[in-house]
């Protein structure tokens, strides 16, 4: 279970490298930055969410 | 046993894409090493619950009050979220805010083992 949530972060983070790249290519370098910037949200959402997680076990196991 | 499998197969993998993924992309490789890191502590937490249910068995059945063992509990939580802060952070060359995380907790920790200290003085005043 956990590892796929790793390759998926992978995923999505290659695959915005590629998009970068392309894109800086083609001249469109303020779009390429757009990519970057909107994949690393799309990844935060996920990780924000796994660290909410994280805490809402410390909380409740360690008697918080 | 098998957890210790999945927790070392999950952590060399998002290592490596970690570095596939740091030329090009830095910042990331550090979101990646941090759900890593959160997936791993939540995995290692949930191993730590039978020790945790002895833990407090014995302590019921010495009779110590819960107010006596709570601090204990908050201090072991709140000192492996600051090892985990800490260590992120240094992964990402802020040794600054690394050393900042590390400071906090301890202080944190004493501040919540507070009424275990009033509650020793009192113990010493009733002795004298």
């Amino acid at each position: 279970m956990e590892v796929d949530l790793i390759f998926k972060i992978a995923a999505v983070g290659i695959m915005i490298s590629i998009l970068n790249q392309v894109l800086v290519r083609s001249g469109r370098e303020e779009q390429a930055t757009m990519t970057t910037l909107a994949g690393l949200v799309v990844v935060l959402m996920i990780v924000v969410e796994k660290i909410a997680d994280l805490f809402a076990l410390v909380k409740e196991l360690f008697h918080f | 046993m098998d957890t210790s499998f999945r927790l070392s197969a999950m952590l060399l993998t998002a290592t490596v894409l970690t570095l596939v993924l740091k030329k090009q992309n830095p910042e990331l490789s550090l979101v990646l090493t941090l759900a890593a890191c959160a997936v791993a502590a939540g995995l290692l937490i949930r191993c730590l619950e039978p020790v945790l249910s002895l833990a407090a068995s014995l302590a019921a059945r010495a009779e110590l009050e819960d107010k006596l063992i709570a601090p204990l509990w908050k201090c072991l939580g709140l000192g492996l979220l600051t090892e985990l802060t800490s260590a992120v952070c240094a992964d990402a060359g802020q040794s600054a805010m690394a050393k900042l995380a590390e400071l906090g907790g301890s202080l944190l920790c004493l501040v919540i083992s507070l009424p275990l200290l009033q509650a020793v003085l009192a113990l010493i005043e009733e002795l004298l």
